[in-house]
């Protein structure tokens, strides 16, 4: 159920207690809000369209205050935690837009607002349910984990790279008219309808020498590519570059004038280690035979990695681009425009950020499946994709890019969905999948005059009743954990100790009643990716059991999805039920983690691509892999 | 030169008898779902391409023995790739469709995309539209995924495309058909056996209902099979997909050679999974208890 709020009513109010804690006290004035229930992301908060020009559910005002961008909605109705509260709604209930549990007490700040109505940012303000999950950093402490107001200091995602095509010389291509003396555009337009400052190009300065040569018409700039005694090549530092794949786009002209050869130049990317020496990262070809009066774009591509940065100052992870002049000084240098410098790799977000279109990198510690062979060295990054009633995708929204860059985009890139190259950004995703199943494309981007990819992305749809569904689960199991307090207890670990042949196989039961013991084969186990020996509780008389998978040392799984869950429904005699209740469930939320596969019979046809995947998460509060606190022996303890 | 005749008519007949009983079992089926149906077709046709109205003037000679869908109240005629040779593979095909969609009740018509043509007498004939059926129990073949409602335009109609990967898939599973007709004519009777089992009626004796996986064997000893038994008492269920009877080795490898399947269960609010597979074992369908996932 979404949030009934009408898009031109003043604003709700929010109980006092989140009042208290909004980030912009005095600026935002909250009032009061129904007591909602989760099954879809709310709305954003709504405001007057003159007061909220993008409807992003951030005023105008705020999101000036905050640094943001009042005409762009992304940034207000992004959601970096993955809780299903957009940033506008964190910002006005004064919770941590990067943590989804900002209290720390295992409750997400949606499910505490609007499924519960608990304070989330109390850490003793949670469902009452009979159980408790703790999260990874319920020892941070309230306090320590808050951070407010988080993005107004972190920088939005992408803006790593400063954009080098600055207002400085933007030119869109030659002018025609001289803007200071009205020379009509002629041949010799290069030698005499420009003015010349030098040294004012805003973050470039001359590779050797004390300054660069700016040139231009009217507001239309650009730069000359100068080598001289005391002014050679142009260089920009870039700060904060993350490792990657990136594009740098320009454009360049030679000079008119008869009697000038233009030379040629080339592009360097280089570092400089801790005694101020240049490292290389890159080095283009020789620029050459430039033509005169035509600009030319130029489109080149390399990677950084982390180790680029090892021996970098102190600014980390500084780079240098610069161009660089061949030959000798004629006087009149080459022009240089409208430089880009553009990321191109599939973002990926932390796992606890919640898919769909969240892509995940494939993070599961390595186990007996051998994920990394499966899919191959190459595809690392997976996201689920909800099918929706366009069935289209633009590939480049899952980009890591900067702001408002989408068109950039389009005409340097090419793109290969399973092996066909396309050039549109566009494609078709086709018929919705099948109730409960998957289909993946495997997508790579390459620079359009290439062929080697920049990054890989397997993309998986799902049918929209697959999130439906998941959710009907999960909000229906959430309220009733009671169940749990039935189950008896876990074994922390069993004598692996090897058996005499035809003794039969290992039980871990000489001290206890088990239902069910294997030993699963690899494909067997992809649900549990690296148990190497499962059991079953017998069932409580309400028909619950717990599944228990063992590492090959014998000890008990205790995290993550190789570990075993509660089973509401024990699948002996009950299996339709256990499928129904249990399984199906835990499919749901690997494949809407970004997993790409289907349920095969006993099995998955593809291993799962992560451990804790944000839906993983949610079916494990539901379905714990320790139910209760009673539920397991110390260490070491044997049955 | 005799044997290959009687081999080539004994094929033959095989197949026949394959696509006859498998007909029975699909009309039955489909008929218990359409049956159940009350839920008005609901059709959001929600994007439209803009090629729909500007189809190629394609005119082709009828295909033998025009076959046809009733999905969402929608009928469409089906045009088949001009692999699909035979009758009897198109007759097949036809009545599978119809079991696997046709108690859907809805449908969205979408652009077709760049999705390829499809080679009908010799003509390129292209998707003009994307017809994606909605409703409760979408369970589709895998080979079906993303292949089925793409629609084109014959001699100004409407007509569903039955494209060469289709028409392969369906052709694979005639041939397994042909290799163990016995299997075929045996599914019937066994989700007949299913559907009629009552309370307070004896069960079938669980030698003969039961596979039990190595894995699990001495733990299912303890179970009570007629208690196991009992939670399928009073389901409603439905055959498999042609494509979906396949070799064992699918599960395990030490099942290969041996057919297997899935059943559906026939819900009030639709089709549902979720029922062990199930596996051809000395002359009859047993439910293949495995490790549980």
């Amino acid at each position: 159920m979404k949030l009934k709020l009408s898009p031109l009513q003043p604003p709700m109010d929010i109980p006092g207690a989140f009042c208290r804690s909004a980030v912009l006290a005095g600026l935002l004035c909250l009032t009061t809000h129904a007591a909602p229930s989760l099954s879809f992301l709310p709305e954003p908060p709504r405001w007057p369209l003159w007061e909220d020009l993008d409807q992003d559910g951030l005023r105008d005002a705020d999101e000036l205050l905050l640094n943001m961008n009042p005409l762009d909605p992304a940034d207000g109705l992004a959601d970096e935690d993955g809780d299903d509260l957009s940033f506008a709604w964190e910002v006005y209930l004064g919770t941590n837009s990067y943590l989804a549990d900002s209290d720390g007490d295992g409750w997400s700040d949606s499910e505490e607002y609007l499924l519960f109505n608990t304070n989330p940012l109390d850490a003793a303000s949670f469902p009452k349910t009979g159980t408790r999950y703790t999260a990874p950093n319920a020892h941070l402490g309230h306090s320590a984990s808050r951070q407010l107001p988080p993005t107004a200091v972190a920088p939005p995602p992408g803006t790593s790279v400063p954009a080098i095509d600055n207002g400085d010389f933007s030119a869109n291509d030659f002018a025609e008219t001289d803007w200071k003396t009205g020379f009509i555009k002629s041949t010799d337009f290069h030698g005499h309808g420009f003015v010349w400052a030098a040294g004012t190009i805003t973050g470039w300065t001359a590779y050797r020498g004390s300054g660069v040569e700016e040139w231009g018409v009217g507001i239309e700039k650009f730069v000359e590519l100068n080598n001289s005694n005391v002014n050679y090549g142009i260089k920009q530092d870039i700060k904060n570059v993350k490792a990657g794949r990136y594009l740098l786009q320009w454009q360049d002209s030679g000079r008119t004038n008869d009697n000038v050869v233009n030379e040629s130049y080339y592009v360097k990317v280089y570092y400089k280690d801790a005694d101020g020496l240049e490292r290389k990262i890159f080095q283009s070809p020789d620029f050459a035979e430039i033509s005169k009066e035509t600009w030319t774009v130029r489109l080149l591509s390399f990677e950084i990695t982390n180790t680029n940065f090892d021996k970098a100052s102190e600014a980390g992870s500084l780079i240098y681009i610069a161009f660089i002049p061949l030959g000798l000084h004629t006087g009149y240098g080459n022009l240089i425009d409208k430089i880009k410098l553009l990321p191109v790799n599939f973002k990926t977000y932390p796992d606890k950020v919640a898919g769909p279109d969240k892509a995940h990198k494939l993070d599961i510690p390595p186990t007996k499946q051998n994920e990394r062979q499966f899919y191959g060295p190459e595809w690392k990054k997976f996201v689920c994709k909800v099918w929706d009633i366009n069935n289209t995708v633009d590939l480049i929204s899952y980009l890591e890019r900067l702001p408002g860059s989408h068109a950039e985009y389009t005409s340097v890139l090419k793109w290969k969905v399973d092996g066909v190259i396309q050039t549109s950004n566009i494609f078709s995703i086709e018929s919705e999948p099948g109730e409960d199943t998957q289909r993946k494309y495997l997508i790579e981007v390459l620079p359009i005059n290439g062929v080697e990819a920049f990054d890989r992305l397997t993309i998986t749809t799902v049918p929209r009743s697959t999130k439906t569904k998941f959710d009907i689960w999960y909000t229906t199991e959430i309220k009733d954990l009671s169940w749990l307090r039935e189950l008896v207890n876990l074994f922390a670990s069993f004598d692996t100790t090897p058996i005499p042949p035809g003794g039969g196989f290992r039980r871990p039961d000489r001290n206890c009643k088990l239902l069910l013991y294997y030993e699963p084969s690899t494909q067997d186990t992809r649900m549990h990716p690296d148990s190497y020996f499962e059991s079953r509780s017998y069932q409580t008389l309400g028909h619950h059991g717990h599944q228990m998978n063992f590492y090959k040392d014998g000890v008990l799984l205790r995290t993550g999805v190789s570990a075993g869950s509660a089973d509401k429904s024990a699948p002996f005699p009950h299996w339709i039920d256990h499928i129904a209740m249990d399984v199906t469930p835990f499919v749901w939320a690997i494949q809407l983690d970004g997993t790409p596969a289907n349920q095969n019979f006993k099995t998955l046809s593809a291993p799962i691509i992560t451990d804790e995947g944000a839906y993983f998460k949610k079916y494990s509060k539901c379905r714990p892999t320790i139910a209760n606190s009673k539920a397991i022996l110390p260490d070491g303890g044997k049955p | 030169m005799k044997l290959k005749l009687i081999l080539l008519v004994g094929s033959i007949v095989l197949v026949i008898i394959c696509v006859y009983y498998f007909k029975l079992t699909s009309f039955n089926s489909s008929d218990n779902l359409l049956a159940k149906k009350n839920s008005q077709p609901t059709p959001a046709v929600s994007k439209v391409d803009g090629r729909t109205g500007k189809a190629p003037a394609v005119t082709i000679s009828p295909q033998s023995a025009p076959l046809s869908v009733t999905i969402a109240k929608l009928t469409l005629p089906l045009t088949f790739s001009d692999t699909a040779t035979s009758s009897e593979l198109r007759q097949a095909v036809a009545r599978d469709l119809q079991m696997v969609y046709g108690h859907l009740d809805g449908y969205d018509i979408l652009s077709a995309g760049s999705a390829s043509p499809v080679i009908v007498n010799g003509h390129a004939v292209s998707p003009t539209k994307l017809i994606n059926f909605t409703g409760s129990g979408r369970f589709f073949p895998e080979a079906l995924d993303a292949e089925i409602g793409y629609v084109g335009i014959i001699d100004g109609r409407d007509t569903l495309l039955i494209n060469d990967k289709v028409v392969m898939a369906y052709r694979k599973a005639l041939d397994r058909c042909a290799l163990q007709p016995e299997a075929f004519r045996e599914i019937d009777h066994f989700v007949n056996e299913l559907n009629l089992m009552e309370n307070g009626k004896p069960l079938p004796r669980a030698e003969q209902l039961y596979v039990i996986d190595p894995a699990v064997s001495s733990q299912f000893d303890q179970i009570n099979k007629d208690d196991f038994t009992q939670q399928f008492v009073g389901l409603k269920f439905r055959a498999p997909s042609l494509l979906e009877i396949v070799d064992g080795s699918e599960i395990d490898e030490g099942y290969k050679g041996k057919l297997v399947g899935k059943l559906y269960i026939i819900a009030e609010n639709g089709l549902k999974e979720g029922m062990p597979p199930i596996i051809f074992d000395l002359n009859r369908w047993k439910l293949l208890i495995l490790s549980p996932p």
